[in-house]
C-alpha cells in the first residue's frame, strides 16, 4: 500500500528538492526513494501550469532562494570575494550554504558561520587563512552594527578619574566592541576593497584591530600589539595595572611606544566609545 | 465596513526601509503609518532599532514578519514569538502578522514564502497553530495571502476557499495583498474576481499593493517598480468591498528615493472607496 503523503513528509521532500544543488529534476530523482515520491508521481504532485512544467514551477522557488542567498553573501563578504575572485567565492558560498543551511529567522545571520567554515574546512583554497580573517572582520562589522546599545564613558568622565588611581581602574568595554588579532593586514586590505580598489594579496604580517561603534557608525581602528594586549586584558575585567603587565610581559614588547602617549591613547579610545564604564 | 476587531483604517502607509531612514528622520514625511519587516528589528541594538524607536514616536507601526512559518510541521518557536511580542511592545505595534506559508522544516529556513497544499490536513494543522500563536501573542494574527508559483495535485480546495476557512476557523485576520492575488491568478490561470468573492471582508484589516516582474511565462512578486493598472483595478474593488482599509505600498528592490515611493503611494487615494450615500 502506498504511504500516505503527510504534510510533514511533503514539506521535507519539497525543501530537499528546492535546496538541492542538483536542480529540481535531478533532486526529484535523487530523493525519490528517501521520500517515496517517484519522478512519475511528481508530475501529478506538481502539475504543469498554463505556461510552465511542474519542474519549471518548483524551479522558480529554487532559483529565487539561490539568488537571495547569494546576494546576501555577496553583500556581506566583499573582501573575501575580492581576494579569491567572484567565481570562486560563489563556489565557496554555495558549498558553505550546503554545509550550513540557514537556521536563523533573519537572512542577516546567513554568513555568521562563514569565517569558521573557511578556517576549518579542508578546502582547496589559496590564501585560506587570509580569507577566513577577512570573513571574520566583515562579519564583525555587521554584528557590531546591530550590537547592544549602552551608554559610554565620556572623556570628561575619564579625565575626572584621579590620576593616582588610574592603575586600579577597571574599564568595561562597549558591549558591541570586538578585538581581532590577524596574521595578515586584513583590515587594511578591506579598506582598499571598500574604497573600490583592487588590492594585491598581502604578505603575512601580524595586525591588530578593534571593530567598534560610535554614534551608530561602525569603524575599524588599528592597534599596536601592545595596545591590543592591553585592551584584551582590560576587557577580561582586570585593573589597568594588571592589564599593563599582560601587555608588556613579552621581552619584545614596545614599552616606550605604549607608555609615551598612553593618556592621549585612552582619551582617543574613550572619544571613540570603546568603554562603557570605568570603575575603581 | 469595520473589521471584527475594530482595528483602524490607518490610511496610506509605506514600508520602513533602511535606504530611507535618514530622509524619514529628517523630514517626517506626510505618510500615515509605516510597516516594518519584523525580523529586521529582532536585534540587540544599533542604528536600525534607534530609527524604529524614533519613527514609532511619530507614526503608527504595523509589524509584518517573514519567518513565523505558520505552515511548517516543525514545533512552534516560542523564543521567536517572545521576541516578536517584545518588539511589538517596544514599537507599540498596531498589529502583527506574517504570511500564509511555511519557510522551512527540520530547523532550516529557506527564507522564501512556500505555499502549503490546500488540504483538510494542512487546514487543521495551520488553524491549530494560529490559535496557539494568537493566544501567546494575545492579539489576532494578520496573515497575508502569498504569491505562488506552483500548485499541488493533492490540494482538495482552492486557495481562496482554504484561506477563507482558515480565517473563520482560526479566528484570524487577513492582510490582503492585491498584487499577490494578481500574480497567483496569472501564474495559475485563475479568475481574480472569483478569488475575491470568497473572502470574508470583515476579516481584512490591511491591504498590500506592489509592483512585480513579468517574465512572460510567469510573474514574480519582486516588489519592484510602480503598481500596474490591473492591480489598481483589483485594489479599487477591494476598497469598495472593505469600504477602505489600511493600505501599504511595498517597494523592496531597486528602492528609489523616498519621494518616488511616496508619489506612487499617493496614487492609491484615487482608488479609495467613496460612499455614494450622502448625508
Amino acid at each position: 500500500m502506498k504511504k500516505e503523503l503527510t504534510l510533514d513528509r511533503f514539506e521535507n521532500w519539497m525543501q530537499a528538492v528546492i535546496l538541492s544543488p542538483l536542480g529540481v529534476k535531478g533532486a526529484v530523482a535523487h530523493y525519490a526513494d528517501e521520500y517515496g515520491i517517484s519522478p512519475a508521481e511528481f508530475e501529478s504532485l506538481v502539475p504543469a501550469g498554463p505556461e510552465l512544467t511542474g519542474s519549471d514551477r518548483l524551479g522558480i522557488y529554487a532559483r529565487m532562494i539561490g539568488l537571495r542567498f547569494m546576494e546576501s553573501m555577496d553583500e556581506d563578504f566583499l573582501g573575501v570575494a575580492a581576494l579569491v575572485g567572484k567565481e570562486r567565492f560563489r563556489e565557496l558560498a554555495k558549498q558553505y550554504l550546503c554545509d550550513h543551511p540557514s537556521r536563523a529567522h533573519s537572512l542577516n545571520q546567513l554568513g555568521a558561520g562563514f569565517a569558521d567554515w573557511l578556517a576549518s574546512s579542508t578546502l582547496d583554497l589559496e590564501h585560506q587563512e587570509l580569507a577566513s580573517e577577512l570573513a571574520r572582520l566583515e562579519r564583525a562589522i555587521l554584528d557590531v552594527y546591530d550590537g547592544p546599545d549602552a551608554s559610554s564613558l565620556s572623556v570628561d568622565d575619564l579625565l575626572a578619574l584621579p590620576r593616582e588611581r588610574w592603575i586600579e581602574t577597571r574599564f568595561a568595554p562597549s558591549p558591541s566592541l570586538q578585538l581581532f588579532e590577524c596574521a595578515y593586514p586584513a583590515s587594511a586590505y578591506l579598506s582598499k576593497v571598500f574604497a573600490g580598489e583592487t588590492p594585491g594579496t598581502p604578505e603575512p604580517a601580524a595586525s591588530y584591530v578593534c571593530v567598534h561603534r560610535s554614534n551608530w557608525r561602525v569603524s575599524r581602528t588599528d592597534l599596536t600589539r601592545e595596545e591590543y594586549l592591553l585592551l584584551r586584558a582590560l576587557f577580561r575585567g582586570v585593573p589597568l595595572a594588571s592589564a599593563f603587565e599582560a601587555a608588556l610581559a613579552d621581552d619584545s614588547a614596545d614599552v616606550e611606544g605604549l607608555m609615551a602617549s598612553i593618556a592621549e591613547t585612552f582619551e582617543s579610545w574613550t572619544a571613540m566609545q570603546f568603554f562603557r564604564s570605568a570603575e575603581l | 465596513m469595520t473589521n471584527r476587531w475594530n482595528l483602524p483604517d490607518l490610511g496610506l502607509g509605506l514600508g520602513l526601509r533602511s535606504p530611507h531612514y535618514d530622509y524619514v528622520l529628517e523630514h517626517e514625511p506626510d505618510v500615515a503609518w509605516f510597516e516594518i519587516i519584523s525580523e529586521s528589528y529582532l536585534i540587540d541594538g544599533g542604528w536600525a532599532l534607534h530609527v524604529l524607536d524614533r519613527v514609532a514616536e511619530r507614526y503608527p507601526i504595523a509589524m509584518h514578519g517573514v519567518s513565523m512559518s505558520i505552515g511548517t510541521t516543525d514545533p512552534i518557536d516560542f523564543d521567536y514569538l517572545e521576541q516578536l511580542k517584545a518588539l511589538a511592545k517596544r514599537c507599540k505595534a498596531v498589529w502583527l502578522g506574517d504570511h500564509i506559508c511555511w519557510t522551512g522544516v527540520a530547523g532550516k529556513n529557506t527564507h522564501d514564502l512556500l505555499p502549503v497544499p490546500y488540504t483538510e490536513e494542512t487546514l487543521a494543522h495551520v488553524v491549530e497553530r494560529v490559535r496557539i500563536v494568537q493566544d501567546f501573542l494575545e492579539r489576532p494574527l494578520v496573515l497575508e495571502n502569498p504569491s505562488t508559483y506552483v500548485e499541488f495535485g493533492h490540494s482538495s480546495m482552492s486557495e481562496q476557499e482554504w484561506i477563507a476557512r482558515l480565517l473563520e476557523e482560526a479566528d484570524c485576520a487577513l492582510l490582503l495583498d492585491v498584487n499577490n492575488v494578481f500574480v497567483t491568478a496569472r501564474n495559475h490561470g485563475l479568475d481574480v474576481r472569483a478569488w475575491l468573492d470568497a473572502i470574508p471582508y470583515d476579516r481584512v484589516v490591511q491591504v498590500h499593493i506592489a509592483g512585480h516582474t513579468d517574465k512572460g511565462t510567469h510573474i514574480i512578486d519582486t516588489h519592484i517598480g510602480p503598481v500596474i493598472d490591473e492591480v489598481w483595478s483589483i485594489y479599487e474593488d477591494v476598497m469598495r468591498r472593505t469600504e477602505n482599509c489600511s493600505t501599504l505600498l511595498e517597494w523592496d528592490a531597486e528602492i528609489p528615493a523616498f519621494q518616488v515611493v511616496a508619489e506612487e503611494l499617493a496614487k492609491a487615494e484615487a482608488f479609495r472607496y467613496r460612499s455614494s450615500v450622502r448625508p
